[in-house]
C-alpha cells in the first residue's frame, strides 16, 4: 500500500528545500583582512572567500612564499642574489640560480625598454649612497662626488649581461644587481599566481604602498584605492577603481630617504647622473603586469616631469599620475578619466602620450 | 538690504562651501590602531590616554598613547629607529619596530578605501 | 545705613528689555527644535533692536542679563548648556561691536543679525571643540552649523525689520 503524503507534508518538505536553497545562495564571501610581516614590509591583505580554511592557507601561501622571495631577491644579504653577483664580478659564464634567473630575464627587458631609466645594475651606486643597510637614516650623508664619477665611467647596465639558456655572464665587472625596484612587482605576480592556482578569485594585496588585486569586492563593486598625497599625511590625491587583475604602483620621495644639510637624498638613484632623482615627489601607474608596474613607476619617477609621457610610451603605460617636485600633478588623460574625488587642492594637468 | 549687507552673505556663502569642500574631505582621522606582533592582531582604541607593553620577537615594546596619537617609547632592538618616528596621529599612519616584529597602523573610523597606495 | 538701589530710567529701560528678551527665550524653549541644539534665536531680534536703537552698551546688557535669567530660570544655569549660551552671546556681541564700527551706512538689520548668528555658531562650536568633544570628525558639522545660522540669521533680520517699522 503506497502511502501518500498529506498536504502538510508536502508543504513542509517544500519549504526545508527551499530554506537549504536560500540559505546556499546567501553564502556570502566572507572578507578577510589582515598584514603580514614579509619582504621587509608589512603586506595587508583582504582576501574574499567563502571558505575560512581556504582564506587561512591564502595567508599562509602569502607568508611563506615572501618570506623565501625575500630571501632570494635580497641585495645584500647573502642569498641567491649575492652569489649571482659575486660571479658576475668574475664576467665568466655561471649557471644562474633557477630562483632568481626569470626575474633577472624581465628586468634586463624592463631596462631596455625604459631606455635605461630603470637600471638594476646600479648595486654599487646604491651601496656608495648608503641605501643596502638594515640601520635607519640617521648618520647617512652623500658620497663623494669622486666616487660618483668613478661609478658613473665604468656605466654598469643590463645590457652588459648575457643570458644564454640558463647560463648568464657580465662583460662588465661593474655591475652588480639591486633588484628592489622591481622584486616586489615580481614577487605580488608570484603570489597572485599562486592565490589563484588555490582558488582564490577575489584578493586585493598591499606590499608596502603597491597593490594588485583581482576580481572585485564581495559587494559587488571594484576594489577601491586611494593614492596618498606625497607631502600631506593622511590625505590621498585621488581614489580610483582597480579593475580585475590591475596592479597600482607608487614610487614617491617620500619612502626612504634621509636629510643632510636641509636636503632631502631619496633612494631612487637617476643612474645618469649618479644622484637621487629629484624632480619628482611621486608617480603612480597603473598596469596589468606587477612586475612591469614596479619597474616603470621607478623609471618614470627617474624621467619626471621633463620626460615621463615618452617614456610611459616605450613602455607601455596608459595610466600615469605624476606629482613633481613643486607639487603640480600631471596624469594622462586615461588616468584623469578615472580618478575619482580628487583631492580639491590639487590641480592636475592633463598630458597625452607621444 | 545694504552693500554691506550683500557682502557680508557673498563672504559667508563662499567661506561656508570652502569649508565644505575642505572639512568633507577623506577622512584623515584615526581614532583606532591596530597592532600586529607575534602574538597576534589587536585593535586598541586611542581615545584613552595609556601606556602598555606589547611582547614581540625580541621582547617587549613598550607603546604610548596620549592625545589620540600614539608612538614607541621603548623597545628591544638594536636601533631604536621605531622610536625616533616619533607620534603617529593620522589614517594610514604606520610605526614598525621590524627586528621585534611589531607593527602600528592608525585606522580610521570609516575608510572608504579598500587600501592606500604609498 | 541701608543700602538703597536707584535706578534709573535707563536701567529700567534695559531690565524690562532683558525681561522681554528672556521671555521670548524661555518660550522658544519649549518650543520643539528642528535639529538637537538648534534654535532660531528669536530671542537675538531683542538684541539687535536694543543695538540699533540704544547702542552696543546696552545690548551688551540686554544679552548677557538674557542668557544668565534664562538659564537660571531654565535651571541650567553654570551647566555645559550655560557655557555655550554664553560663549556664543560674547562673540556675537563682540562682532557686533566691531560691525557697528562700518563707515557709511554699514549693515542693515539683516547683516548684522546675520554676522550675530554665524559668531554665535562660531564661538559655540569652537568651545564644543575645545572642551567637549575634541574630534577631528566634529569639523565636518561645522559647514552644516554655519549655513543654518545663515539662513537663521537672515530670517531673523527681516524679523527685525518689520518689528522696527512698526516701533514709535
Amino acid at each position: 500500500m503506497i502511502r501518500i503524503p498529506s498536504r502538510s507534508h508536502i508543504a513542509l518538505f517544500l519549504l526545508l528545500v527551499v530554506v537549504l536553497l536560500v540559505s546556499a545562495c546567501s553564502k556570502k564571501p566572507q572578507l578577510y583582512r589582515g598584514s603580514v610581516f614579509t619582504f621587509g614590509t608589512i603586506v595587508d591583505y583582504s582576501i574574499a572567500s567563502p571558505d575560512p580554511a581556504l582564506a587561512k592557507r591564502a595567508i599562509e601561501a602569502i607568508q611563506q612564499d615572501l618570506d623565501y622571495m625575500h630571501v632570494a631577491f635580497h641585495a645584500w644579504h647573502p642569498g641567491p642574489l649575492g652569489r649571482v653577483n659575486q660571479l658576475l664580478k668574475t664576467t665568466a659564464f655561471f649557471t644562474a640560480n633557477p630562483s632568481v634567473l626569470p626575474l633577472i630575464k624581465e628586468s634586463r627587458q624592463l631596462s631596455i625598454l625604459s631606455q635605461g631609466l630603470f637600471n638594476p645594475a646600479i648595486g654599487n651606486l646604491i651601496r656608495a649612497w648608503g641605501f643596502q643597510r638594515d640601520l635607519g637614516p640617521a648618520g647617512m650623508a652623500p658620497p663623494d662626488a669622486s666616487v660618483i664619477q668613478s661609478w658613473l665611467a665604468k656605466k654598469p647596465g643590463m645590457t652588459d649581461i648575457i643570458i644564454k639558456n640558463i647560463q648568464m655572464r657580465s662583460t662588465n665587472p661593474a655591475v652588480r644587481l639591486d633588484l628592489g625596484a622591481v622584486a616586489k612587482g615580481y614577487a605580488m605576480e608570484r603570489i597572485i599566481q599562486h592565490l589563484q592556482d588555490l582558488g582564490i578569485k577575489n584578493v586585493i594585496l598591499n606590499a608596502g604602498g603597491d597593490i594588485k588585486a583581482i576580481g572585485h569586492h564581495p559587494d559587488g563593486r571594484p576594489w577601491y584605492v586611494g593614492i596618498t598625497h606625497p607631502r600631506q599625511k593622511g590625505a590621498v590625491l585621488a581614489g580610483l577603481d582597480v579593475m580585475p587583475g590591475e596592479s597600482v604602483f607608487t614610487s614617491g620621495d617620500y619612502e626612504r630617504f634621509f636629510m643632510y644639510k636641509g636636503k632631502r637624498y631619496n633612494h631612487i638613484i637617476d643612474p645618469r647622473t649618479g644622484y637621487p632623482a629629484s624632480h619628482t615627489q611621486s608617480v603612480t601607474v597603473i598596469t596589468p603586469s606587477a612586475t612591469l608596474a614596479d619597474a616603470a613607476s621607478t623609471a618614470l619617477f627617474v624621467a619626471g616631469p621633463a620626460q615621463w609621457p615618452a617614456i610611459a610610451k616605450a613602455m607601455h603605460i596608459d595610466y600615469v599620475l605624476l606629482v613633481d617636485a613643486h607639487g603640480n600633478a600631471e596624469a594622462t588623460p586615461a588616468m584623469l578619466k578615472r580618478l575619482k574625488q580628487i583631492n580639491p587642492t590639487l590641480k592636475i594637468r592633463s598630458r597625452s602620450l607621444p | 538690504m545694504t552693500l554691506a549687507d550683500r557682502l557680508l552673505l557673498f563672504v559667508s556663502i563662499t567661506g561656508i562651501v570652502l569649508l565644505a569642500y575642505v572639512t568633507w574631505q577623506p577622512s584623515a582621522y584615526a581614532d583606532r590602531v591596530e597592532i600586529i606582533s607575534p602574538s597576534g592582531r589587536k585593535i586598541v582604541s586611542l581615545r584613552h590616554d595609556k601606556t602598555f607593553f606589547v611582547t614581540g620577537a625580541l621582547g617587549k615594546s613598550e607603546l604610548r598613547i596620549k592625545g589620540e596619537r600614539i608612538r614607541f617609547v621603548t623597545s628591544p632592538c638594536q636601533t631604536k629607529f621605531c622610536i625616533h618616528q616619533g607620534w603617529a596621529s593620522h589614517s594610514g599612519d604606520l610605526r614598525v619596530c621590524l627586528p621585534n616584529k611589531v607593527s602600528l597602523r592608525l585606522l580610521g573610523s570609516s575608510s572608504q578605501f579598500d587600501s592606500l597606495t604609498f | 545705613m541701608a543700602l538703597v538701589l536707584q535706578p534709573g530710567r535707563e536701567d529700567i529701560r534695559l531690565a524690562w528689555l532683558a525681561a522681554l528678551a528672556t521671555s521670548i527665550h524661555i518660550l522658544e524653549s519649549s518650543l520643539p527644535t528642528l535639529l538637537p541644539g538648534i534654535k532660531p534665536g528669536f530671542a537675538n531680534i531683542i538684541t539687535i533692536i536694543v543695538l540699533l536703537r540704544f547702542g552696543w552698551r546696552s545690548a551688551v546688557w540686554v544679552s548677557l542679563l538674557r542668557v544668565t535669567a534664562g538659564s537660571l530660570l531654565l535651571g541650567t544655569f553654570l551647566s555645559p548648556t550655560f557655557m555655550l549660551s554664553l560663549t556664543g552671546a560674547i562673540c556675537s556681541l563682540l562682532v557686533l561691536g566691531l560691525a557697528r564700527q562700518l563707515p557709511g551706512r554699514g549693515f542693515s538689520a539683516i547683516g548684522l543679525s546675520t554676522a550675530a548668528a554665524l559668531s554665535h555658531i562660531s564661538g559655540q562650536f569652537l568651545l564644543a571643540y575645545v572642551w567637549f568633544i575634541p574630534h577631528q570628525g566634529l569639523w565636518g558639522l561645522l559647514p552644516v552649523l554655519l549655513c543654518l545660522a545663515l539662513i537663521l540669521g537672515i530670517m531673523n533680520g527681516i524679523i527685525c525689520n518689520k518689528v522696527i517699522a512698526r516701533l514709535p
